[in-house]
């Protein structure tokens, strides 16, 4: 940003974050000074705020952090972020000029103070528990915590509570659990053969009383099963409802089992069935795996959920492993569904600096972003392996070490693309091993065949592969 | 899992997609001794856990995959260099922010910049142009032929007439039919004579449709030279090729058909009576104050529409000029405003060829209009391929009066931009953008961001290319 105002914007970076192409131009239109009776900047340049003049009597307060992005706005909209931030942003970009240094109002502060340590800029603040508490919520949870220290009665009493809230939780998934096993029996004895046309009916029915049983992480699975199972080749469905039952399967065993597990592995398993680690306590957790490297972000794609909710994932490969190592990372985001699209807060071949938090697992993969920089637009990838042996080694690994995972990312270089059929793709190498890739990817992969061979990073579920990425003799390709 | 046998774990797979009901799942020899220490559990749940878990460590067993298709090499051995980096930003984001109504026009006229300048596209952006590339298949090159080709049949080379690397006289006959009349139109343009033997030749060969089109490629530079070829057509078997012999015949220059229709044409072109032709006028300075334009008479004036278009469909602009004795500003300057006769003189240009008359016709239309011409006038323009006008007319154009008064009127609305200053951009040189930037300035970004983005595009390849 030019001018006194330091950080992140841009442009580009603006029209990236922007929900859709409605709030861009809705943005655009109020992009004048005499609409906003306040803009101002800190005197260091790195949070802006102004106050827009809306529908409302009172005018809407805006305020942006330029260092990440982050942004707050009193107006009721539900696309984040909405116009008010986006042109609060383009002014600073186009007209630094207009804001004026001034002293932070305290409703600046209070936002700030209340904002979490992330410093990323997140479309949704709340990654793990995505319906669970927001910005200012986090604030009250914390203004508790101080009560309770003030009043250790009430403290004590809170403390039984949730220990009463927690035991019942528990009876009630393991309710559910049984509840799933015997539905699986059921499917096994009717056969998997015809489970494609039960599935819908006989899904959402389970999938309803595992939502009862509070175990919403199995029900989430079980409802996305039917959507997988068509996206899934013919030939491998069954397969893939094999692998996926089986997984559930584990689950259930394993959670009834959990006091024989290594810890890593009973956080896998308690996150399968849906409890959820609080963001605030994983950034503070010492013992969480942190790796500080430089990222390349290969890959953004978002996804409704059965449960309504749009879950934005960030995949990014550390461009500095440690030699040998392909290290992959995973970021989630939640927002709802009825809010539309929302804007990424990074866009493939992106380079960032960060450290990555994983949550405790037998294989890290998912984390979150503690501190992040920009560093360039694009970047090299690291060596990877060769062959697409060394991608498999890598999943079934991975698949040891976390049984009901449903899929993992395998990074491999010196692979080909090949047509197997009319509508199918396939990753070769040169010992002729195939990896079958997603039809719904055909036409878009289609510019890398003929090719030569090229480094890519895919997800695999052990039936099909999807591209995230590849960094090929033409520049890097990223899915659409 | 050690111990279970790839045998084993099919038959237990087969019991599974049968139904256990039917049968029943029999635990192999090395789960047995884990089904004994898991009393009270339904055994089933158990075998059935772990030997899907074992196929999961499966690795993908497909039959040997197909060659990579021609098609694919083709698309990657374009000798044209990919466009820059910094462009093809540009370019995608024009894609991404303009809408539907306009990118059928816009982002081919953005292709056609791409084309001009010497370069491709980037084969990963193709997916996304696909309708584009669908749509402008008479000026497609190598990489996007061959991608049309593969998004028809990634598996096989089923179009293998997508894939020629270049056409010339010898594999033409071969190509797309698109293709075909690009090559031609092109060749005829430069010797009439041998392109008419090319045609002549290939004739026989051809189903009705293909003789039909192929004689309407003489449309480029017809002359008498070609008369007893397109009218041993004439009396062909097939009406198509009946009917393309007939529009042929009707436009050949110096025939006595045509010679009647451009007579009455002119007709429609009187001086007016007593009035003398001012000194300006003569040397051009002022507007032909004797001149006047009578199309024939009708009561329902769209009978008298049709009956014009019919009458000046196939003649040009330089034909009534040279045939009332005016010169073609003088005939342009009497018509009124966005008249169907200055499109016929468009449709004609464009059918033969004649792009000189073409620029002639945009500039008059960006220039010597009362006001500046609206964005439904620009689209039509714009989507027949106008090139842009000269460096000097741009110049005229962006110093106008009337071009002041488009950008007074975006700037006091926060309209978004419905085609007019986006499809000025397109019409305009690439040395005249950094002046038209700079006179929309003060547009609202709502209104300005599409021809920007346009104009991005135009300065991003310039910049790879700074000698051109």
């Amino acid at each position: 940003v030019a001018g006194e105002i330091s950080g992140i914007l841009s442009k580009d970076r603006i029209e990236q974050l922007a929900p859709d192409q409605a709030s861009l131009s809705a943005a655009l239109k109020l992009q004048k000074p005499a609409k906003w009776p306040v803009l101002a900047r800190g005197d260091e340049g790195d949070v802006i705020w102004g106050e827009c003049q809306g529908s409302r009597a009172t005018p809407y307060r805006v305020v942006v952090v330029t260092a990440d992005a982050g942004y707050k706005c009193t107006c009721p909209s539900r696309k984040f972020p909405c116009k008010h931030v986006l042109a609060l942003q383009l002014m600073a970009c186009d007209t630094p000029a207009s804001f004026k240094p001034g002293s932070v109002p305290d409703w600046v502060r209070e936002w700030q103070a209340r904002r979490r340590p992330a410093k990323a800029p997140q479309p949704n603040t709340d990654a793990e528990s995505p319906t669970g508490p927001g910005a200012s919520l986090a604030a009250a949870a914390a203004a508790q915590a101080e009560e309770k220290q003030a009043d250790p009665k009430a403290a004590a009493r809170a403390e039984a509570q949730r220990q009463r809230l927690r035991q019942e939780r528990e009876a009630a998934v393991v309710a559910g659990l049984d509840e799933l096993d015997r539905w699986i029996v059921d499917q096994l004895s009717l056969g998997l053969a015809g489970f494609s046309q039960r599935a819908p009916q006989s899904v959402r029915a389970l999938s309803a009383r595992l939502v009862d049983s509070k175990a919403q992480g199995l029900a989430n699975r079980i409802e996305m099963l039917a959507a997988d199972l068509f996206r899934a080749p013919e030939p491998s469905r069954d397969d893939l409802l094999l692998g996926r039952l089986a997984g559930l399967s584990l689950i259930s065993f394993a959670y009834r089992d959990q006091a024989a597990l290594p810890t890593a592995l009973r956080e896998d398993v308690r996150r399968a069935v849906g409890w959820t680690t609080r963001r605030e306590d994983l950034l503070e957790d010492h013992a969480a795996l942190r790796v500080a490297s430089s990222w390349s972000v290969i890959a953004v794609r978002s996804e409704v959920q059965p449960d309504r909710l749009r879950r934005m994932d960030t995949w990014l490969l550390d461009r500095k492993p440690p030699p040998g190592e392909v290290r992959i990372a995973l970021l989630t985001d939640y927002g709802p569904a009825s809010a539309g699209s929302v804007g990424a807060a990074f866009a493939p071949g992106e380079v960032i600096d960060a450290e990555i938090v994983f949550y405790p697992s037998a294989a890290p993969l998912r984390g979150l972003l503690n501190s992040s920089t920009p560093s360039m637009r694009e970047g090299a990838w690291p060596a990877l392996p060769q062959g697409l042996a060394a991608g498999f080694a890598a999943y079934e690994s991975a698949l040891a070490q976390q049984p009901w995972m449903d899929a993992w990312p395998m990074a491999m270089s010196n692979v080909r693309l090949v047509s197997l059929s009319a509508d199918r793709l396939a990753l070769t190498d040169s010992n002729g091993q195939v990896l079958p890739i997603d039809m719904g990817q055909t036409s878009d992969a289609l510019p890398l065949l003929g090719l030569a061979p090229f480094s890519v990073v895919v997800l695999w579920d052990g039936c099909v592969a999807e591209l995230l990425a590849a960094d090929t003799e033409i520049g890097p390709w990223y899915r659409a | 899992m050690k111990g279970m046998s790839r045998a084993e774990i099919e038959g237990l797979r087969q019991a599974m997609l049968l139904g256990t009901s039917r049968r029943a799942l029999m635990p192999p020899p090395a789960l047995q001794a884990i089904l004994a220490s898991k009393e009270g559990v339904d055994p089933s749940l158990y075998i059935f856990a772990l030997a899907g878990q074992q196929r999961r460590f499966e690795r993908p067993s497909v039959a040997l995959p197909h060659e990579v298709p021609q098609a694919a090499m083709h698309l990657h051995r374009d000798p044209l260099p990919i466009l820059p980096a910094a462009a093809r930003r540009a370019f995608m984001r024009l894609l991404d922010i303009v809408g539907k109504d306009l990118a059928t026009v816009v982002i081919p006229a953005a292709m056609r910049r791409v084309t001009a300048a010497g370069m491709r596209l980037h084969p990963f952006d193709l997916p996304r142009l696909v309708p584009h590339l669908k749509a402008s298949q008479e000026t497609l090159g190598i990489a996007e032929r061959a991608f049309l080709a593969l998004a028809e049949a990634p598996a096989k080379d089923d179009r293998p007439d997508l894939l020629s690397m270049e056409i010339t006289a010898e594999n033409w006959i071969d190509a797309p039919k698109s293709q075909r009349r690009l090559f031609l139109r092109r060749q005829r343009m430069a010797d009439p004579a041998a392109t008419r033997a090319l045609i002549e030749s290939a004739l026989p060969q051809e189903s009705a449709a293909g003789r039909a089109d192929l004689l309407r490629t003489l449309v480029v530079r017809l002359g008498p030279d070609d008369v007893g070829l397109i009218e041993s057509f004439a009396r062909d078997r097939s009406n198509l090729v009946r009917e393309a012999a007939t529009f042929l015949l009707a436009r050949v220059r110096g025939t006595p058909d045509h010679a009647k229709r451009l007579g009455t044409a002119a007709q429609c072109f009187q001086r007016k009576k007593g009035a003398a032709k001012s000194l300006l006028s003569m040397v051009g300075v002022a507007k032909s104050a004797t001149l006047a334009y009578i199309p024939p008479p009708s009561f329902d004036f769209n009978k008298q529409l049709a009956a014009v278009e019919t009458l000046f469909e196939g003649i040009s602009l330089p034909d009534i000029a040279g045939a009332t004795g005016c010169t073609e500003q003088d005939i342009l300057d009497v018509l009124p405003e966005d008249d169907v006769v200055f499109w016929a003189f468009h449709a004609t240009a464009m059918l033969e060829g004649d792009t000189s008359t073409q620029q002639v016709l945009t500039e008059h239309q960006l220039m010597a209009t009362r006001v500046f011409p609206e964005a439904y006038t620009l689209v039509r323009l714009v989507a027949a391929g106008a090139l842009p006008v000269s460096v000097p007319q741009a110049n005229s154009i962006l110093a106008s009066e009337r071009w002041s008064k488009v950008v007074v009127n975006a700037s006091v609305t926060d309209a978004q931009d419905f085609g007019q200053l986006v499809l000025t951009a397109a019409l305009l040189p690439t040395q005249v953008l950094p002046q038209f930037r700079s006179t929309i300035a003060g547009v609202s970004p709502v209104a300005s961001r599409l021809a920007l983005a346009f104009a991005d595009i135009v300065a991003a390849i310039a910049a790879d290319r700074p000698s051109d």
